[in-house]
């Protein structure tokens, strides 16, 4: 994806430039490359993401609902 | 008999004697401060005590009770919190050297329930690098050592307070669990952890690591002072966007009620992968105390748990890179090394994977609530699925093979984290290599009463602290 390549190069230009070795650079993209993986095997629904606190109303809700 | 009579205390002891007057605060205080300073050295657990201000603060507790009258729960508590908690003109510097010498601007909410309750703030505690860590080592200020042993680690991040409330020095003290961070350290020093709901203790005045994680709550050597804690924390804080806005209720009601009847529900799946047979061993026994309290036990099966470790990972990886993306940018080499490449792996996930996490999350936990918590009431399982190694073994700096233990370490909170339901940790024993194990109770939302009771019912069963760590006040300095 365009705008994740773009964003990528970028903070890869970013780090490089403060001195970090490439190297390590390197293995942080490839981590979180695969750490994305984890996420390949998730059911597509069209719902939207819930957001941080959003997420806390849903658990107040299921709290105040008889179980 | 402790090497100073007025520490060793549970947390409930101390402010019972506090308001008896059969003990001066101040007396407590300036024993607690000292403390501090030495088993804080010994085990590297201080980040820096605040002597002039918890006297002023103890002397002033004295000459109110002087006057007669009936005071707070917490009325001069001698306690000390994990080095991400704000005070007000207080360094808040969170074991980094990005925000060293920053003095914080306003109180977390955490604190000013407890100052409401009437507790002393005495100190600051050492924690893993922005809380990013479960081991307990910090490049820039060191490992905190076990009070049990002090070549073995802490767990972390709140690796501070495990130590400081299991040598005795304080009766409790505040940590955060962000992936386990109270739980862990809780267990690996023979403490009770509670994580709360998410939402259910403000956050505001905490430095972040993930907004949809971050979890503030208590480390105490009792489950009733850990009742005592959360009934001073909870709460609706309107500066927290994630705060629950929800009535707080009576912990301590209930909490003698034993576990009879209770539906007990073990996950095997994930939960107990790889386990150490001692630990195992220890587990069994826990949950053979629960069955004799006349609780049910059976197995259970969480659909789709195996995603939910690596998807906790993910979201902290993101929004902990996406919170220190300024310093990342301008201040990296800054950063301990282990911190670095934790918070620079975020900035290379592809959002949509955040995206869906934050989706599939809602889902798994709707699902996992309407299942699995219709058939029991609570949740049994392990902490760490292996004996607590040593601070030298577990440093992955110098031992990059432990990288997979360091993985392994989360496979029991993490999932709790993205469920985002209570959780509280209770130790159950020894290991082979004479260091605690635990086992973690999960409830539903908001059910932290639930979680007292029954861990309780397991305390009053077994005497887990007839032992005393090597390095503690009750061993002496």
């Amino acid at each position: 994806m365009g705008s994740n390549d773009s964003s990528a190069k970028s903070w890869r230009d970013k780090l490089q430039e403060q001195g970090v070795d490439a190297a390590r650079v390197g293995d942080a993209e490839t981590a979180g490359t695969k750490m994305a993986t984890a996420a390949e095997g998730l059911d597509f629904t069209p719902e939207a993401p819930i957001a941080p606190g959003k997420f806390v109303q849903l658990l107040v809700r299921s709290a105040r609902e008889p179980s | 008999m402790s090497s100073a009579p007025e520490l060793g205390l549970t947390l409930e002891e101390s402010c019972a004697g506090i308001a008896g007057r059969e003990v001066s605060v101040a007396a407590l205080a300036r024993a607690t401060l000292h403390a501090l300073e030495t088993f804080g050295s010994e085990l590297n657990a201080v980040a820096r005590t605040e002597a002039e201000q918890g006297m002023a603060a103890a002397s002033d507790c004295d000459d109110r009770l002087s006057g007669g009258g009936d005071v707070p729960a917490l009325f001069g508590a001698p306690l000390a919190h994990k080095d991400i908690y704000e005070r007000q003109g207080w360094l808040c510097e969170a074991g980094s050297r990005i925000m060293s010498g920053r003095v914080a601007e306003r109180t977390a909410a955490a604190c000013a329930g407890l100052d409401e309750a009437g507790a002393l703030d005495l100190a600051r505690l050492n924690t893993v690098e922005f809380a990013l860590g479960t081991t307990g080592h910090n490049s820039i200020t060191g490992a905190v050592k076990n009070p049990w042993n002090p070549a073995h680690i802490t767990g972390g991040s709140s690796s501070g307070s495990g130590a400081m409330v299991a040598a005795g020095v304080v009766p409790a003290a505040l940590g955060t669990d962000t992936g386990g961070s109270i739980r862990l350290p809780a267990a690996a020093c023979g403490l009770v952890g509670l994580k709360p709901t998410l939402g259910r203790v403000g956050r505001s005045g905490i430095v972040p690591l993930s907004h949809s994680l971050d979890t503030a709550g208590p480390l105490t050597r009792t489950v009733r002072d850990a009742a005592l804690m959360l009934q001073a924390l909870a709460g609706f804080d309107a500066e927290d966007a994630g705060s629950a806005d929800l009535p707080v209720p009576d912990y301590m009601s209930g909490i003698e009620d034993g576990a009879s009847g209770l539906r007990i529900g073990i996950p095997r799946e994930v939960f107990f992968d790889n386990l150490d047979e001692s630990v195992a061993t220890s587990l069994d026994a826990a949950g053979s105390v629960f069955t004799g309290a006349g609780a049910s036990l059976s197995d259970v099966t969480i659909e789709q748990i195996a995603y939910a470790n690596r998807l906790t990972t993910l979201i902290i990886a993101v929004e902990g890179a996406s919170l220190h993306s300024r310093w990342l940018a301008e201040r990296s080499g800054d950063y301990g090394p282990q911190t670095l490449g934790r918070l620079m792996t975020g900035l290379f996930v592809p959002a949509d994977a955040y995206v869906r996490t934050l989706e599939f999350r809602r889902r798994f936990m709707q699902n996992t609530l309407s299942t699995v918590f219709r058939e029991v009431d609570l949740l049994f399982t392990p902490v760490w699925p292996y004996e607590i190694p040593t601070i030298e073994a577990s440093d992955v700096g110098g031992n990059p093979g432990f990288t997979d233990m360091i993985v392994a370490s989360g496979q029991c909170t993490r999932p709790v984290n993205f469920l985002g339901f209570p959780a509280i940790t209770v130790p159950c024993g020894f290991s082979s290599n004479g260091l605690p194990v635990a086992f973690q109770l999960v409830a539903r939302p908001f059910e932290e009463a639930l979680l007292l009771r029954a861990a309780r019912a397991f305390e009053r069963e077994i005497d887990f602290w007839s032992a005393k760590p090597q390095v503690s006040v009750w061993r002496g300095n």
